[in-house]
């Protein structure tokens, strides 16, 4: 007791009053401190915003002009500023081709590895191959648009089908090196979305006499299929908005055709294309590009959107 | 077992009362022997409930009958265990043809996110299931009806199993498991995870099931085992951590007049 | 009950029975094994595309040249010409090319100012015009040299074979040049390093704050949830709208500052490397931030909890615990972005990236050119010598992305040993 009061004495005879001042100081540099981290979580809004603002005012522009017509944007299929034709179908058809062909290459391949990864692959096996699917990730798009037009544009062309029908700028090829670039993501994305699938379920599975195949297709691929399908939406976001693949190997010229043997531009392809060469800031050619990115912004942000809802609306609950 | 006793079970095999039998069953998981020298006949349509307290192999040993424990690498059996007479673990025997046979509730409900209907049908289909439309519709209705929840379920056949209540979706998955019509059907803790009304629909439906299938239960609770079962397996961790078979025998006997003083320790609740 | 259990299900038959079974099985094993070799061929087509990639770049970046002059070396001077001081080279240059040209380059850039190298490589451009009359890849000049060797003579009798490496010390000190044989992606190197540095100054800091207020400062109100959707999805938008972006505020609304105006610099735009640092900065700015978030989060609770009850304030906790723990992850975080960035092509074309631009840059108001838009010129000119220095380029860069990935991997790992 006495021991106690005299640590009580001790203490606060040894500090005076009034020479440490906790409160005021320290409050004030916190709320400082509060604001800037504030600010730097915030300027993703300011990002936003100016994408926004940026695009919508040059698109004003562009669509205000008397070149320029709502429904012939929306409704030919002809892109050719030197005529004042401006008709997005042809850059749009284009986009979707290569998008669609990388989706058939990336899709199944991606899944596929996934399953193989995710039901049947030892953890040694994983070692080793997961890594190429993160290297085949890492490698920069320029790289892989170099690769589809020194190799996968001769190899089709000379392997399969001759260079009278295939083009030297091609969808195809663009497509189909797209899809392998795009592998990576819808197979970790599909991977995580099949190991979520509680072991119980499986089990169940196993115990009414299915085989592994059986299991992993029948019974585990069903239960998350909704993260599969957010990969597959995601993929074609990726694809959608990718440029080097398509700017260097689909074409320099805006075409309407669905023969993917053909050269065609796509819409990245031609903001790429224009934005490099010489352009003055009061042209058509430079609202244009606003305009077709107002496109592609719309595009993608449906796409994201939409992959995000599908996961909430179908997410499977296993309790 | 005695010489006698040896007697009496391979008589008892050759006229095919044991449904599956157990002999000389050791159970490692990669270097630790998880359950030591097993040897166990299981009666013919009858129930046999395995009990015991916690961790000592009762579902180890459930899950060697129907080779789920394959699903765990490293894990080997030595013994055997014998199914109309065959060792189901010789290499030539297929662990799917076993599951087929030898049908598995687990302990916590396992319904696919599927229809109920599909998940009654799932088991059939990929079994090879030959029938039209009408006929798997009235397959599906005959296992609704033996888990005892037709009446339930029979309006919303197309909604998701996952929907049900706890003791409904248990239901769902014994009807599941009736639809591949196995001779045996192993229940593994079924109503541990239930409240008491489920349990006790389970517990009448595993009476009416005996009339059709052999069933081995692994319980915890005591009481369950005394009410349901006919015969009883009781088990018990030896100081090395495996599971050891301590007692076996008809149920009136192992509850009241048991013959190792372990048991009868177990039975009136001085551990466990 | 209200229902009986007569299910005894053996008489119905619809299922296999007897020796049914094991054919049943048999083929359902089949089965299963085919499409096991399917799933994993997915994963061998993935592997040999990826093979495949770096076998195509090897292969042109190395063979044989038939290599021709205009002037040999030796007439000029008795020393090899890499000893020559730069105004020997100079002089040189003035002896040999017409005035107009010679008052044409140093219009372009005063020779003054050009590093040495430059002066060499015009001279050897203009000079010497050596040059490349054929060049063969990799696999055809080991497999078919008696070939080559015939052909070479043929057509071009007074070339010389020679064993070429694309990628070699000239090429990554010389700056761009028409040429493809005396090219390099010096200025190119540069310029990446100088956009870079722009970026990782603001990303880095920014980033992680922006993971600090996330994570320790936000409490869920609307306005936190809207910045977190916000950044979401700016990680899913093309980077090529992040380039019009840069585009139309950097590059034109604000070309005072960017330009350098502002701050007395003249005979400049706004594609310079101050805007390309800054649009790659809002590139880059959200996967930083998402990293760091999850840098953050890794910290365990119970660090903060000891902090906050010895009565430190928030900040003091995220500076001398949250953060230091963090570390490992922030660091990984970084070189993530960093490698994302070092990659980017789009937007820096729709910046305006200069395309042929020899000089290379001292301050960042300058013209500038990056490794990967360099990449993307070479590629789509036709000619299998810039296909070689395209592939040349290449190695660098996937050279450089490899040492900072394995970097990151390094550091991960080591400190993951002290938890």
């Amino acid at each position: 007791m006495e021991q106690e009061a005299r640590v009580g004495i001790e203490r606060s005879a040894a500090i005076p009053p009034g020479v440490i001042n906790l409160r005021g100081r320290r409050r004030f540099g916190e709320r400082i401190v509060e604001a800037i981290v504030f600010i730097c979580g915030a300027i993703s809004i300011f990002t936003t915003t100016a994408i926004v603002i940026v695009l919508f005012q040059e698109a004003w522009l562009f669509f205000g002009s008397p070149e320029v017509d709502l429904t012939e944007f929306f409704g030919t299929t002809t892109w050719q500023p030197e005529t004042g034709r401006f008709g997005i179908w042809s850059l749009m058809t284009s986009t979707l081709m290569t998008s669609i062909i990388a989706l058939l290459v990336a899709v199944p391949l991606g899944l596929g590895a996934a399953i193989y990864l995710s039901e049947y692959a030892s953890p040694t096996v994983r070692g080793y191959l997961k890594p190429i699917l993160e290297v085949l990730a890492g490698v920069p798009t320029v790289v892989y648009g170099y690769f589809a037009l020194t190799f996968v544009t001769p190899v089709i062309l000379q392997g399969l089908l001759g260079r009278e029908t295939v083009e030297i700028y091609n969808m195809l090829s663009a497509g189909l090196t797209m899809g392998i670039m795009i592998l990576p993501l819808v197979a970790s994305m599909s991977e995580d979305a099949l190991s979520a699938v509680p072991r119980s379920l499986r089990e169940g599975s196993y115990g009414l006499g299915a085989t592994r195949l059986e299991t992993s297709v029948r019974a585990v691929v069903p239960a998350a299929l909704s993260g599969i399908l957010a990969a597959v939406i995601v993929a074609m976001s990726r694809a959608v908005g990718e440029t080097m693949i398509v700017a260097l190997a689909a074409g320099a010229g805006p075409r309407f055709t669905f023969n993917p043997l053909q050269a065609a531009e796509t819409m990245t392809g031609h903001i790429a294309r224009i934005s490099g060469g010489d352009i003055s800031y009061a042209s058509i050619q430079y609202t244009s590009i606003f305009a077709i990115a107002l496109v592609l912004l719309f595009v993608t942000l449906l796409l994201n959107l939409l992959s995000g809802w599908v996961v909430r609306r179908f997410r499977e609950v296993y309790e | 077992m005695t010489v006698a006793e040896r007697l009496r079970v391979n008589m008892a095999q050759a006229n095919g009362i044991y449904a599956v039998e157990l002999q000389n069953t050791h159970i490692f998981y990669g270097s630790f022997h998880a359950v030591k020298d097993v040897s166990l006949p299981i009666e013919r349509q009858k129930i046999t409930a395995f009990i015991g307290p916690s961790g000592c192999g009762k579902s180890t040993v459930l899950r060697a009958i129907n080779r789920m424990n394959d699903l765990i690498p490293g894990a080997r059996l030595d013994g055997q265990v014998l199914f109309h007479g065959k060792n189901i673990y010789d290499p030539d025997v297929d662990p799917v043809e076993v599951r087929r046979r030898i049908g598995m509730v687990f302990q916590k409900p396992n319904p696919f996110p599927k229809s109920i209907y599909d998940n009654i049908m799932f088991g059939p289909r990929i079994n090879g299931w030959r029938g039209t439309k009408a006929q798997a519709d009235e397959l599906v209705e005959r296992a609704l009806r033996g888990a005892a929840i037709w009446d339930e379920v029979k309006d919303k056949l197309h909604q998701p199993g996952t929907a049900l209540s706890g003791g409904q979706q248990q239901r769902l998955c014994i009807a599941r498991a009736l639809a591949v019509q196995p001779e045996v059907i192993l229940v593994d803790e079924p109503c541990s995870a239930l409240d008491p009304i489920s349990t006790l629909k389970i517990e009448e439906l595993m009476f009416e099931l005996r009339r059709n299938y052999t069933i081995i239960i692994v319980t915890h609770n005591m009481q369950q085992a005394s009410r349901v079962s006919d015969y009883t397996a009781f088990f018990l961790m030896d100081s090395d951590r495996a599971g050891q078979l301590i007692e076996y025998g008809p149920t009136e006997e192992i509850f009241t007049s048991p013959k190792d003083k372990r048991t009868e320790d177990y039975i009136s609740g001085r551990f466990g | 009950m209200s229902t009986t259990t007569n299910f005894d299900g053996r008489s119905t038959g619809y299922l296999p029975e007897g020796a049914d079974i094991n054919r049943n099985i048999a083929t359902r094993r089949l089965r299963g094994k085919i499409w096991q070799t399917l799933f994993f061929s997915s994963l061998v087509i993935g592997s040999l595309a990826l093979a495949t990639l770096l076998y195509t770049i090897i292969d042109d970046s190395f063979g044989y040249i038939a290599v021709q002059t205009k002037i040999d070396p030796e007439e000029l001077s008795d020393r090899p010409l890499e000893e020559l001081s730069k105004e020997e080279l100079i002089e040189i240059l003035r002896a040999n090319i017409s005035a107009g040209l010679f008052r044409r380059f140093d219009r372009d850039e005063p020779f003054s100012e050009r590093s040495k190298e430059s002066v060499l490589q015009l001279v050897e451009e203009r000079v010497i015009g050596r040059e490349v009359a054929a060049a063969f890849k990799l696999t055809e000049s080991l497999l078919e040299r008696e070939r080559i060797e015939a052909t070479v003579r043929e057509r071009f009798p007074r070339a010389e074979l020679e064993f070429h490496s694309w990628i070699n010390r000239e090429f990554l000190t010389r700056p761009m040049s028409s040429v493809p044989f005396l090219a390099g992606v010096g200025n190119a190197i540069l310029g990446s390093l100088w956009v870079i540095a722009i970026t990782m100054l603001l990303v880095v800091p920014i980033g992680i704050l922006g993971g600090v207020y996330l994570e320790e400062y936000a409490s869920d109100t609307w306005y936190y949830r809207l910045i977190e959707t916000n950044i979401n999805n700016l990680a899913g938008v093309p980077s090529i709208i992040y380039g019009i972006l840069g585009l139309a505020i950097f590059v034109r609304a604000l070309e005072p500052i960017t330009s350098g105006a502002a701050f007395g610099v003249t005979d400049s735009n706004g594609r310079t490397i101050l805007s390309a640092g800054l649009t790659m900065a809002l590139l880059v700015l959200p996967l930083m931030i998402i990293n760091a978030r999850e840098a953050i989060r890794a910290v365990p609770q119970s660090i903060r909890q000891a902090s906050y009850g010895l009565g430190a304030t928030r900040w003091q906790t995220v500076w001398h615990h949250v953060l230091p723990n963090a570390l490992p992850g922030i660091l990984t975080g970084t070189i993530l972005s960093l490698s994302r960035a070092f990659g980017e092509t789009a937007p820096l074309i729709v910046i305006g990236a200069s395309t042929f631009i020899v000089s290379y840059p001292d301050s960042v108001f300058d013209k500038f050119t990056v490794i990967p838009i360099q990449i993307y010129n070479w590629t789509s000119q036709p000619g299998s010598q810039f296909r070689s220095i395209a592939a040349a380029a290449i190695i660098v860069l996937l050279v450089t992305l490899l040492l900072l990935n394995a970097t990151a991997i390094l550091l991960r790992n080591r400190f993951k040993r002290r938890y």
